[in-house]
């Protein structure tokens, strides 16, 4: 366009420079100058139709150029939609891949944490501590895990195979149940269980720790039988041995079995400390029972023939003497008591033995009855923290709703540690109530008896008394 | 056959717990006493069928034979104290049978808590989803109970029988003393 511009101006140029030479020339000279300024005008149109043609050319030929220039234009710009369509098509490809890649990292990352959670659990980690930096390795951020992170995962598996086979008996350091860390003698038992036996013969159970890079004895003791069986496996004596398949669950019910007297105590509520009062109490009661009822025997068997001898051949007061000697036969006092009242009517002798048999008989039965008592005290205090207990469940059921058994775990507990405690009081105390029961029974039985045999022998020693008129009013 | 049941029986008891130790000691005192008593009437019933004084009767009618005299009021308290003896004989380990069958119920009710505790401990622990857990403490409640009723049963039936055939004995007992008393004074 600039070229057409440049073409008209100069065209313009000459036209008016053209005119102006005729104007100026044309008052002086008329003739001359016509034929001069024909010439010129001739020379000038010549000079324009050359120029023209130039000009035609030229446009001509810009019109060409311009129109192989909109070809090339649109050429160009089919090619850019063409490549545009492309950008579009590899980009789209693009995120296909990176999305295919994102899930094969998150499946990587996914795998290697669960290992790092398997392995943090599992017992052969801490005899092989150089798995957890390859695990950390692979799970570190901002890195895409390759071929070689998989190969890596992969072998760690086959090699917790490999060692789940085997049985590991070896020394090393762990944590034991006071915290502190010790040495002891360590068997390995696949990836299922691990012992261990300080030089001091203590035994347990070993977990690893929660970062996975030691080993931690479990709480609670293990038990005789098994402690036994574990001996024998470390010394060598048998191969048999406790596994816990459970990973760890078995072994975490050990400390949960063996709960402290002091826990399940609280468990059971207020009503718990009135059943111990009622079990001391009677313990208290069959102590001292037992101690003075062993203190008095009951079988006089051996005395009593000396006793009957002495009284039918009349030596009265060396029976006496012999029957305080062996006081500690209740039998004995109340013949002593009776022997007292020797050669009297047979009416105040049979008072006599019958005061002696009053005398002993409270000191014998003493507490007994209230043994009994308390013996039926205690279930019924269980029976009411049963009730309690159950009050207490109801209670939190209004509360929250059956959703969570653990929350109504505490009042059920209540209820079953105090039914448990009052049965596990009142059955001693029933069966030793017996016991102690038959034994007095035992010991009246015998003064009864013995007591008729002297009355009869005193009797029959003195006719007196005997054949008297007293007898006759007795009879 | 017999294998196959004590194997089971013993699991059985194994499930049982702790508590089951003592239900089985109990119900093993209580069977001897049963079978010494049950033996000890056997024994009084055939000798009693006997011709003569046998038994007890030898034994009451030796004794006082010893220690008889001329003296009726005498013999009449001597016979008594003998009397005494010979009943209380007939009449022991009854008692203690019927204390041993009252008690095994108690002890199983004492198992089937602590199962019920052991139950709740579970609960506890891993909730209600792990019935397995759950089990093993119902079945230690439920075998506890059944054992101490399996054992007080029959130690009730056979206390009750074994009292009335003492009671009965013992009412022989005396009858037999009335009877040598008197055949002793008319003697006389």
């Amino acid at each position: 366009m600039k070229k057409y511009i440049l073409a008209l101006l100069a065209i313009l140029i000459l036209v008016t420079s053209a005119q102006a030479a005729n104007t100026n020339t044309k008052p002086r000279i008329d003739t001359d100058n016509l034929q001069a300024a024909k010439q010129e005008a001739r020379q000038t149109e010549l000079i324009i139709t050359e120029q023209k043609i130039a000009i035609t050319q030229e446009a001509a030929a810009l019109k060409k150029s311009i129109a192989g220039k909109k070809e090339t234009l649109g050429t160009l710009k089919t090619q850019y939609e063409a490549l545009l369509a492309e950008e579009k098509k590899l980009k789209e490809e693009l995120a296909e891949q990176a999305h295919e890649l994102k899930t094969i990292d998150g499946a990587i990352r996914t795998s290697a944490k669960q290992a790092r959670d398997y392995f943090n659990e599992s017992l052969t980690t801490p005899d092989h501590p150089e798995r957890l930096p390859v695990l950390e390795a692979i799970l570190k951020p901002n890195r895409f895990p390759g071929m070689e992170s998989i190969k890596q995962l992969l072998n760690l598996y086959l090699h917790e195979m490999h060692t789940g086979g085997e049985i590991l008996h070896k020394t090393t350091e762990f944590t034991a149940k006071d915290g502190q860390s010790r040495n002891g003698e360590t068997i390995r038992i696949g990836t299922f269980t691990t012992v261990f036996r300080t030089p001091d013969g203590e035994l347990g159970f070993l977990r690893p720790d929660l970062g996975g890079a030691g080993l931690t004895a479990v709480a609670g003791e293990p038990g005789w039988m098994l402690s036994r069986t574990i001996n024998d496996f470390f010394d060598g004596k048998s191969n048999l041995f406790p596994v816990d398949i459970s990973n760890g669950a078995a072994l975490q019910r050990i400390a949960q079995t063996q709960k402290s007297f002091t826990e399940w105590l609280s468990a059971g509520g207020i009503l718990v400390w009135p059943i111990l009062l009622v079990g001391l109490i009677a313990a208290l009661i069959i102590i001292e029972r037992f101690i003075s009822l062993s203190r008095i025997r009951a079988n006089s068997g051996k005395n009593m023939g000396r006793i009957i001898e002495m009284v039918s051949s009349g030596k009265c007061s060396e029976c006496r003497e012999f029957c305080l000697q062996k006081s500690s036969f209740p039998t004995c006092r109340v013949i002593s008591h009776t022997l007292k009242y020797a050669g009297t009517s047979k009416e105040i002798l049979e008072n006599a033995f019958q005061e002696g048999l009053l005398k002993e008989l409270p000191l014998l039965e003493r507490f007994l009855p209230t043994l009994n008592v308390l013996a039926a005290v205690a279930p019924l205090l269980g029976l009411l923290g049963t009730v309690t207990g159950m009050i207490n469940t109801f209670q939190i059921i209004t509360i929250y709703g059956t959703g969570d058994p653990r929350m109504m775990s505490g009042g059920i507990s209540e209820a079953l540690v105090t039914t448990q405690l009052g049965l596990a009081v009142a059955v001693p105390i029933m069966l030793l109530h017996h016991i102690l029961d038959r034994r007095v029974d035992k010991i009246v039985g015998d003064m009864e008896e013995k007591g008729a045999t002297i009355a009869v022998a005193l009797m029959k020693k003195n006719p007196a008394t005997g054949k008297g008129t007293v007898y006759g009013d007795a009879a | 056959m017999l294998h196959n049941l004590l194997e089971k029986w013993f699991f059985h008891i194994q499930n049982g717990g702790e508590i089951i130790v003592p239900i089985f000691l109990l119900s093993i005192i209580m069977w001897t006493l049963i079978f010494i008593k049950t033996r000890y009437f056997l024994l009084v019933k055939k000798s009693e069928h006997t011709a003569g004084h046998t038994g007890w009767q030898r034994e009451i009618h030796s004794q006082y034979q010893f220690r008889h005299s001329s003296n009726a009021e005498l013999n009449r308290k001597t016979l008594d104290s003998i009397q005494s003896v010979q009943q209380a004989k007939a009449m022991r380990h009854i008692r203690t049978i019927m204390v041993l069958a009252a008690l095994a119920p108690l002890l199983g009710l004492l198992g089937t808590v602590t199962g019920m505790i052991s139950t709740f401990d579970v609960i506890a622990i891993s909730g209600t989803g792990n019935a397995r857990a759950l089990a093993s403490g119902i079945s230690e409640a439920l075998i506890t109970t059944q054992s101490g009723l399996i054992a007080a049963v029959p130690g009730m039936l056979f206390g009750a029988i074994l009292y009335s055939r003492a009671d009965k004995l013992s009412k022989r007992i005396e009858l037999f003393c009335i009877g040598l008393q008197h055949g002793t004074t008319s003697e006389e």
